[in-house]
């Protein structure tokens, strides 16, 4: 089981939603053997399985809270779940199809199953239609963000491996 | 409201717009009667059949697995099963067995999200599953274990999780092998015993749904609880095959739903879980049927909120399956056997986890897809929910019109449509007219 766990989560094919997934498909490390990647897709609650056993998660996703398109946050969960179910992309709407980001972590967090540590980045979107490609300003929120999970993973491993 | 309800009264569940679907109710009451229900569903799959029109047979799979995000396995077996028929290749043996282990997955994984986390707290007094995990840790858990299970053998056999991609006319891409699905055997076991206590725990819930005359379609087939072949029949005497669904099951358009309406000789039916299990129960394995006589409720079930005793009979099923194929399974020599391209007309009726779901599609002889068809379950279930929200409706009416919303959500939910996204998350609106004709 490797101990650190980055998960893009979003539809690839609608514009500004895809940053989860685009943003894991741009990474790459060196420390294979500690650092796993996923495409969760929508995966909704399997999210948890997705995260279990995992020492670190780190989840990428969509986030719309009226600030400006490409606005990166960085959630700790459990103590910014209040911000993420209010503003995560494709929350509140707990049915068949999907549990959103924020009803699955809040879940976890009730049942006291998420790993000791999960953190999510959530870039602000503008535009999630259909076959669109991902607007301008998070492109450029894409390539910021891809630099600093690549930097601060590359510490996590490197404290790991010292440890 | 009560001594002060106007003539006519209005009760609306306002549309809550979703990626898959959007769905919305209105009531209109007059005099303290019941005169219009109106469940207004709007379904993907219409727009699915253009995009396969000019598709190769190749793509299908594929593609429909793209309609539903919780039961792609139900559009992927459809379709396959349809293209495979105009070719007259009839799959068997261990690719079959496979193809029912597939479904299994799916009905395990998408019946015990729908217990646990969509209907249970209707039951229990929960506004939401995650309320319910608050006060239930250790039932929820059961619930999300079960789930994962589900999870593992979608992803083993399909390649993935969400939208399965091994599926293939002819059988798979790439098959499991028979060490891979051995491994699955004591997370199997626990299940059984998870899945028996998932059904007691049900099972004492209480019913008080109002009772309904229910016409059942469901597969049925000689030797087997229903998945992927089988007669259309009813429990009140229709037994067709599978190529003369559309004969009988005339599709309307109602002006107020974007899912075209399926009736049998006019009327509503109920397709799904309490459908399969009234029709096939005989064929349940011996274990499912000593928990359906402990628990004491004696079929027929004459109530729409029993599907979630259904369900979980059929979960437990489905696990008993699943440990039944893995023991016997043999791996198949080629993980798909070739099926000629051939001009003509296929059907094929399989059952999704909310019931049957019919495909038709027309192929010219190159393998090009010209016509599609696709009928899903609920939208055969729309009218049938007409029916037992018109019923269950004067129970309510005293009630505010937040409350019979309420009611009227919960009988929705016992469908486990796809659009309980809006079902459970309404917006309520209340309009209160006067009645000018006095």
């Amino acid at each position: 089981m490797k101990p650190i766990r980055i998960i893009g989560i979003g539809n690839a094919f609608a514009g500004d939603d895809a940053v989860g997934t685009l943003l894991v498909r741009r990474l790459d490390f060196d420390h294979s053997e500690t650092v796993e990647i996923v495409e969760a897709g929508l995966s909704g609650l399997s999210l948890l399985d997705i995260m279990e056993g995992a020492e670190t998660v780190i989840l990428i996703d969509a986030i719309h809270s009226n600030q400006a398109p490409g606005t990166i946050h960085r959630l700790e969960i459990p103590r910014d779940l209040e911000i993420l179910h209010t503003h995560a992309w494709g929350s509140k709407s707990p049915s068949t199809h999907s549990f959103g980001l924020g009803e699955s972590l809040t879940l976890g967090a009730t049942l006291g199953t998420l790993p000791p540590t999960v953190v999510v980045f959530g870039i602000e979107i503008r535009d999630t239609t259909l076959g669109e490609n991902p607007s301008s300003e998070v492109h450029q929120a894409l390539d910021d963000l891809t630099i600093h999970i690549q930097n601060e993973v590359e510490a996590l491993t490197c404290m790991n491996s010292n440890s | 409201m009560p001594g002060n309800i106007p003539n006519t009264r209005t009760i609306k569940v306002d549309l809550v717009a979703r990626v898959e679907g959007e769905g919305a109710l209105h009531v209109t009451v007059q005099d303290n009667t019941v005169k219009d229900v109106e469940l207004r569903i709007f379904e993907p799959p219409r727009f699915f059949e253009a995009f396969l029109q000019g598709r190769h047979i190749n793509e299908v799979p594929d593609i429909v697995a793209r309609i539903c995000g919780i039961c792609p396995v139900a559009y992927q077996m459809s379709a396959v099963h349809a293209l495979e028929s105009i070719a007259g290749v009839n799959i068997k043996g261990p690719l079959r067995d496979l193809r029912r282990l597939l479904y299994c997955a799916e009905w395990i994984e998408s019946h015990t999200l729908h217990i646990y986390m969509l209907h249970a707290p209707d039951f229990l007094g929960f506004e939401s599953g995650l309320e319910m995990a608050k006060v239930h840790a250790d039932i929820v858990k059961r619930g999300l274990r079960l789930k994962k299970i589900g999870n593992h053998l979608l992803t083993l056999l399909g390649g993935r999780s969400v939208h399965p991609v091994s599926v293939k006319v002819g059988g798979f891409s790439k098959v499991p092998t028979k060490a891979e699905l051995s491994n699955l055997k004591d997370e199997l076991s626990w299940a059984r015993e998870a899945a028996i206590e998932t059904v007691k725990w049900v099972a004492g819930f209480e019913f008080n749904d109002p009772e309904q005359d229910y016409t059942f379609i469901a597969l049925r087939s000689q030797h087997e609880y229903p998945m992927n072949e089988g007669h259309v029949v009813s429990n009140k005497g229709l037994d067709i095959s599978p190529s003369e669904f559309e004969h009988h099951f005339p599709e309307a358009q109602v002006p107020y739903s974007h899912a075209l309406q399926c009736t049998l000789n006019g009327s509503s039916y109920l397709t799904g879980p309490l459908a399969r299990l009234h029709l096939n129960a005989v064929h349940l394995p011996t274990i499912a049927k000593q928990v359906l006589q402990d628990i004491g409720h004696k079929l027929p079930w004459k109530r729409g909120s029993k599907s979630i005793i259904a369900r979980s009979i059929e979960v437990l099923f489905a696990i008993e399956e699943a440990i039944r194929i893995i023991n016997s399974h043999d791996s198949p020599p080629t993980p798909a056997i070739p099926v000629p391209l051939q001009a003509g007309i296929g059907m094929a009726v399989t059952e999704a986890p909310r019931g049957i779901l019919y495909h038709r599609y027309q192929v010219s002889e190159d393998g090009t897809v010209q016509e599609a068809k696709i009928i899903p379950p609920t939208s055969q279930n729309q009218k049938r929910i007409e029916d037992d929200l018109r019923s269950f409706l004067p129970q309510v009416l005293h009630l505010s019109n937040k409350e019979a919303a309420i009611g009227c959500e919960k009988i929705i939910r016992s469908y486990d449509p796809c659009i309980s996204c809006a079902t459970h998350f309404l917006k309520l609106d209340v309009e209160r007219l006067q009645d000018h004709k006095g």
